[in-house]
């Protein structure tokens, strides 16, 4: 099978759902801005909320998803394992790019201050960063079998840091609010900002899902195209 | 009725709104240019 025959399609699929996803984000924006209240003592720039909480899910989904599937490839050596791994590593990186642009420009007007080095922000940059130095790590090598081991162990130190980013805000006195949604008690919104939430959750899920589908039918073009000089000599 | 202390804000909310899909769109096209260059026998793109 051809690199264009198995990944191509892949690559397509993805696309089509990405751009699905996208539509549904026009869709979060109608609902922000014409369904949702405005919060009476952030204004509107707690509308900010509906794009950077659902990014922070996502990111970290996709880094919790790396460390599983590291994990799974150093235990069974599928290199689709693998390939899913730096697919959801690239994709995580992404949305951390979306959380940590969106974040600041919220802080500013509410909390005075684009940036402030709390245990949850600083964690969070510092998980952003392992993430770019994995996929430094990751063009660097070129051997596929070093490749991946070494990059599935780092793959599994970043997921064991998303417990934390979670916790950090319970863990340390801190500016960043505690959760509103993934915590033990009912969350504490109203319901038109609830529901809000929900759907831009899942429509963001739904990118991720788009994106790494996308992504990984472009490893897999890539890794047959280079296997096939190789097949023909 | 909003409260007359509610503040006025919104500049910053539209700015995250358009920094969001921007890096999202922006990615997704890179991301499509990289599987057609790759289909295409282009050259490797070093990200593996």
């Amino acid at each position: 099978m051809t690199g264009e025959a198995a990944g191509y399609p892949i690559a397509r699929r993805g696309l089509k759902i990405s751009v699905l996803a996208l539509l549904g984000l026009a869709g979060v924006y109608v609902l922000a801005l014409g369904y949702t209240p405005v919060e009476a003592r952030q204004g509107m720039a707690q509308k900010i909320f509906y794009l950077h909480v659902p990014s922070a899910w996502s990111a970290l989904v996709a880094f919790s998803l790396v460390g599983i599937t590291s994990a799974l490839y150093l235990w069974l050596h599928d290199p689709r394992l693998d390939r899913f791994a730096a697919a959801s590593a690239e994709v995580g990186v992404a949305f951390s790019a979306v959380m940590l642009t969106t974040g600041p420009i919220w802080a500013k007007p509410i909390w005075g201050t684009w940036w402030t080095w709390d245990a949850r922000l600083t964690l969070t940059l510092f998980v952003f960063f392992l993430f770019i130095g994995y996929l430094a790590l990751r063009a660097s090598v070129h051997d596929p079998a070093e490749r991946a081991r070494f990059s599935a162990v780092v793959g599994i130190l970043g997921m064991l840091l998303v417990p934390f980013i979670h916790l950090s805000v319970y863990l340390f006195r801190t500016l960043h609010p505690q959760p509103v949604v993934l915590k033990p008690s009912a969350p504490s919104l109203p319901p038109e900002m609830l529901r809000t939430l929900l759907v831009s959750t899942l429509v963001f899920t739904l990118l991720y899902i788009g994106l790494v589908t996308l992504r990984y039918g472009l490893a897999l073009v890539e890794d047959q195209r280079d296997e096939a000089p190789d097949a023909a000599g | 009725m909003l409260p007359a202390d509610t503040p006025q804000n919104a500049g910053y909310m539209v700015a995250a709104y358009v920094v969001a899909p921007v890096i999202l769109v922006g990615y997704l096209g890179a991301l499509w240019k990289r599987v057609r260059r790759a289909e295409g026998g282009g050259a490797v793109s070093g990200d593996r």
